[in-house]
């Protein structure tokens, strides 16, 4: 399979079937949050939490593509005025897809525990509290969310990137800008 | 099917037109006619705009076809556009 698909269906798929892929990864992502836990209280984050009600990952989501379509829609519009939002809905729901599988780390509220443990002793990591397994898991879920981040990232600067015909520098620090303005935003409205 | 050559390939500059030819009678016709602005497009870009007018204008259809999405295909497009209106100011 070609890998350049993972990093840019946008060139080859049309909106129908990227609308699809990403609606039906929502409804599962957000139904997996619930069983397990977690929410995503922004853009760029995950949070686990010890309870969590139905309608709070779908609401999350719900939030943080919306703060998508806003900034990079208006983003899009400012570089090219024949942008169709439908594009940059497609991109903002596909980008989403790396982070759904998360959830699955806090089986047993397992993330949970051990988050607890160490806010109520930071020093366990170095003292030996925190069981080697339990590290090691630990461990694993910070690479992948941090390849999950930049996977995130690349889906959303190279679909805009599409959707608008973006070029150049300009176009890059527009496009930093509005990724910090949907964190900004979607923080402030999931947390209201 | 022979590449017909927009530029030298000595200096690069854009050639001419200085001789036509019937295949019937071989009448030959001489002078410095210049090369249409599309025929000094890259040939998959003359192919774009041929598939493009045959597709009836439709960005859908062509990417269809291509196996692009629509926004690549406007893309492409905007490309093509903004080579024309380059060489359209150079001629």
């Amino acid at each position: 399979m070609n890998y350049k698909l993972f990093l840019n269906p946008f060139e080859r798929y049309q909106e129908r079937f990227l609308l699809s892929l990403g609606l039906v990864a929502l409804c599962v992502g957000s139904g997996l949050a619930y069983l397990f836990n977690a929410r995503f209280d922004g853009v760029l984050d995950l949070l686990f939490v010890p309870h969590i009600e139905l309608w709070h990952p779908f609401l999350d989501n719900l939030i943080n593509i919306a703060c998508l379509v806003i900034c990079l829609g208006a983003l899009s519009l400012l570089i090219n005025k024949r942008t169709r939002i439908v594009d940059v809905l497609a991109v903002s729901l596909i980008a989403r897809i790396p982070y759904y599988p998360f959830s699955l780390f806090n089986v047993n509220d397992f993330m949970v525990n051990i988050s607890e443990e160490i806010l109520k002793d930071p020093t366990a990591i170095m003292s030996g509290g925190i069981a080697i397994p339990q590290l090691l898991i630990l461990l694993v879920f910070s690479g992948l969310s941090l390849l999950a981040i930049g996977w995130q990232l690349v889906l959303l600067y190279k679909g805009i990137k599409v959707a608008s015909n973006g070029k150049g520098v300009k176009f890059t620090l527009l496009f930093v800008l509005a990724i910090i303005a949907s964190e900004i935003l979607s923080k402030l409205l999931i947390n209201y | 099917m022979k590449k017909l050559p927009a530029h030298c390939p000595s200096c690069s500059e854009t050639l001419k037109v200085s001789q036509l030819s019937c295949e019937n009678c071989e009448t030959l016709i001489s002078g410095s006619y210049d090369l249409p602005v599309m025929m000094n497009l890259p040939r998959e870009d003359q192919q774009f705009i041929l598939d493009f007018v045959l597709s009836g204008g439709s960005l859908k259809k062509m990417a269809t076809q291509l196996k692009k999405s629509y926004p690549t295909v406007r893309n492409m497009l905007d490309e093509v556009i903004e080579k024309l209106n380059l060489l359209k100011n150079e001629l």
